[in-house]
């Protein structure tokens, strides 16, 4: 599933980011790459522009264009759960508020 | 002699590194620019009793493969600039995501100081932040800091000198076994070459090759041991992604950061469950999907009613006392030349331009907090797709506002964004939002026009129409000269934070401090220039000729008419007659006098020049001074479809001097700089020639 189609409110984890170099080394730097959990706030109106907010901090704004090409996976709602690197999920580390 | 100890401040945008630097004690702060480019530079200065700390804050950074030109002078200060010590500072709230950048520099094994931002709010949460845990970790000291509250502050200057006696560098990163052993075998390969004859400096070049730092790539691109390294490194990325299944060695490295930074984070902050918090509430509202945008537009209009309505109030006290000044000296003083320079040149003009300054910082301050509190992002978010149907993406419009302020820090603020064609369109763009400096001159028309609609509002409408106009300009400029898309749109929403008052304040005495000095200096000078060739050469036949025309006079105002007319008559023949003579032809079809013709291009030197320059020439044939006389003045001298085409040129035409050699210092193509400074003016020509002759 693409990030642009993602439900608000709704968690998913990263699965991949399919952008070229430049802009893939920016949102990584930003907080968004591979492995981290993020969840959709809202949209502008026309669906143009998302406001995302990444694993358990901070806040960015995408546009539409670019969340096409950002592959994500569902995940339950509800509890805190974050992906933790070679340690598969943890449980509550933090919880996000949208 | 003290020694100097030379510290980089270092970090992410958003940390509040600004406010940190402004709340060391003692500390002095001098701000300049960047060498070779217009990026603001501020540097400080602490003296103690050991040791000169000299403090260079760099623009903030998100990671070390820099993405802005901004971003690219930051980085390239760290390489190529000698420093004893890097002071990285991160936000507390954002830790993981921060210390990603700091896991960065610690590649380059330098001393560094970990300062760990905002953990009052963090606190205030129930949370902690174990600082002994993040030295032990990282091996470098670690001090927690709250701007806001003054915490930690006065340590960083402690810390500094100790770490400038100690001989201790921070930890090593050590990435993943596979990482490492390319990571050595590289760096021996580097070390053939004399350049990287140092075991600390070979390792972080090694590391920013594998992580496909191009810059870096071009340093080792001119050197003897290229083929060697370039061969080494092609089976390097290969294997490696391979190895780990990625599509780049950046991803591998950056992939290894997070899990270390995101552990780092695990053991070092300790915070409950995070409930909804107060920015999600205000987001609710304020960029909602469809009252978001009228909201917007409302805070806008909002600001401009107040800039006019309340910087109204001490504007007749100004003015006033500016007139009172002026008669008082004019008695007081021996009548002559100086006489006559002081009290008919300098303080009208003076007068005319300070008059407006409560207007202009009633603006800088909304523009100030619009910024600071982190709406500006939320703006620019709101605006994305509707900026993109002009051929703009959604970071352009932070640069836009702010250019309702001052063009040049706008110019500055454009190189935040990556694609050369974005930056150039957005500043050429520019100077149709109107500056604060343009205020005063339509303050000025508004009054003597358009004193029975609401000032408030046309003063928005002639911002937003300005706007307006940027924006069509825009999509032409994209279709026409500038073909493709956007950069993508991707912008950090920090948290909302108030300001500090004191931060607020600061600025606006730094605002009115730089005003009244321009005023005082350039716009004197200017003025004394206006009077001099408006007072000059004397004509002593014309003064003769209305001298015995005055004394043969019967009433009283048969002579004061007639003095009027003598007034006239000699500034017509004066200098500043001839040049404006001279000039009148391109203005006359727009209905302009030569006054006008005269204080428009004066306005090409400064927007301020425009309001001063015909306080002076509408002054001169009259007897009140300058201020509240001038809009009646120009009310009786210029009729209103002149006035409207005055408007136009005004909001079209090109911005100042300042805010052009900034233009020029950014853009090195002559090309660019050659449209730049004509065709805003044919525009305005056009326009206000429409106008004058639809109305």
């Amino acid at each position: 599933m693409k990030l642009s189609e993602l439900e608000k409110g709704q968690r998913a984890i990263v699965e991949s980011v399919d952008l070229e170099d430049d802009i893939k080394k920016r949102f990584s730097s930003m907080g968004l790459s591979r492995g981290i959990i993020l969840r959709v706030c809202r949209r502008t109106f026309g669906s143009d522009s998302l406001h995302v907010k990444l694993d358990c901090s901070s806040c960015i704004a995408l546009s539409k264009k670019e969340a096409k090409h950002i592959e994500v996976t569902p995940i339950g709602g509800g509890f805190g759960f974050c992906h933790r690197k070679g340690g598969g999920y943890k449980k509550d580390c933090c919880e996000f508020g949208c | 002699m003290l020694k100097t100890i030379k510290v980089a401040i270092v970090g992410q945008p958003n940390v509040g590194k600004s406010s940190l630097i402004n709340a060391i004690s003692n500390a002095k702060l001098h701000v300049g620019n960047f060498s070779g480019v217009t990026v603001e530079k501020k540097e400080v200065f602490l003296k103690t009793d050991l040791y000169d700390i000299d403090m260079t804050d760099l623009p903030g950074i998100y990671s070390l493969n820099a993405y802005t030109p901004e971003e690219q002078v930051a980085k390239n200060f760290l390489i190529n600039e000698d420093f004893d010590i890097i002071l990285n500072v991160v936000d507390a709230n954002t830790l993981s995501r921060n210390l990603i950048f700091s896991l960065q520099l610690m590649d380059m094994h330098k001393k560094m100081i970990l300062v760990v931002n905002m953990v009052d709010e963090i606190e205030s949460k129930g949370g902690k932040i174990d600082k002994d845990a993040l030295e032990s970790l990282l091996g470098i000291p670690v001090i927690l800091t709250s701007a806001k509250e003054h915490k930690g502050v006065d340590e960083i200057s402690t810390q500094i000198i100790k770490l400038k006696k100690e001989d201790k560098k921070a930890n090593k990163i050590y990435y993943d076994e596979r990482v490492e052993q390319r990571i050595e075998k590289l760096a021996k390969t580097l070390q053939k070459s004399p350049h990287f004859r140092d075991d600390d400096y070979a390792r972080f070049i090694a590391i920013r090759l594998l992580d496909r730092d191009e810059q870096v790539y071009k340093i080792i691109h001119d050197l003897p041991i290229f083929i060697e390294v370039h061969s080494m490194l092609e089976k390097m990325y290969k294997n490696l992604e391979l190895e780990f299944d990625e599509d780049s060695t950046t991803d591998i490295l950056s992939n290894e950061r997070a899990a270390i930074a995101y552990n780092l984070q695990m053991e070092a902050l300790n915070l409950k469950d995070e409930d909804e918090g107060m920015s999600e509430k205000i987001d609710n509202i304020l960029i909602h999907p469809i009252l978001g945008l009228p909201i917007f537009l409302f805070f806008m209009w909002a600001l401009f009613q107040l800039t006019f309505e309340l910087g109204n109030i001490p504007m007749n006290f100004i003015g006033e006392m500016f007139t009172q000044t002026q008669n008082f000296l004019a008695d007081f003083l021996p009548k002559g030349m100086f006489n006559s320079l002081l009290t008919d040149g300098v303080l009208p003009a003076v007068g005319a331009v300070v008059m407006f300054l409560p207007n202009i910082l009633i603006l800088f301050f909304g523009l100030n907090l619009l910024e600071q509190t982190g709406y500006m992002s939320r703006a620019a978010y709101l605006m994305d797709g509707f900026m993109k149907r002009f051929g703009l993406q959604g970071k352009a419009f932070v640069p836009l506002v702010s250019g309702f302020g001052c063009t040049v820090p706008a110019y500055m603020a454009a190189r935040t964004l990556k694609n050369p064609k974005d930056r150039i369109i957005t500043m050429l763009v520019l100077g149709f939002m109107s500056c604060g400096a343009r205020l005063p001159i339509y303050v000025l028309i508004i009054a003597a026009f358009f004193a029975n609609h609401n000032p408030g509002n046309v003063l928005f409408a002639i911002y937003i129409g300005g706007a307006i106009l940027g924006l069509i300009v825009a999509k032409i400029l994209r279709t026409v000269l500038f073909k493709g898309e956007p950069e993508p749109f991707v912008m950090e929403m920090p948290p909302y934070r108030f300001p500090s008052s004191k931060a607020l304040f600061m600025d606006l005495w730094i605002k009115t401090k730089m005003f009244l000095k321009k005023a005082g200096t350039f716009i004197a000078f200017a003025s004394m220039i206006v009077w001099f060739l408006s007072a000059y050469p004397k004509n002593d036949m014309i003064t003769q000729n209305f001298q015995t025309k005055i004394e043969q006079a019967k009433s009283s105002k048969a002579k004061a008419a007639l003095k009027n007319e003598l007034n006239a008559k000699l500034l017509e023949n004066s200098y500043l007659g001839s040049v404006g003579k001279f000039i009148e032809p391109v203005f006359a079809p727009l209905g302009f006098d030569w006054r006008m013709s005269v204080s428009v291009v004066a306005g090409l030197a400064a927007k301020e020049v425009v309001v001063s320059t015909m306080g002076t020439l509408y002054a001169v044939g009259g007897e009140s001074g300058a201020s509240k006389g001038l809009i009646s003045k120009i009310r009786e001298n210029v009729d209103f479809k002149a006035a409207v085409a005055l408007l136009l040129i005004i909001m079209i035409y090109s911005p100042c001097l300042a805010a052009m050699s900034t233009f020029y210092a950014e853009i090195p193509q002559w090309a660019w700089r050659v449209f730049y400074t004509i065709y805003p003016n044919v525009v305005a020509w056009i326009f206000a020639y429409s106008a004058y002759k639809i109305l």
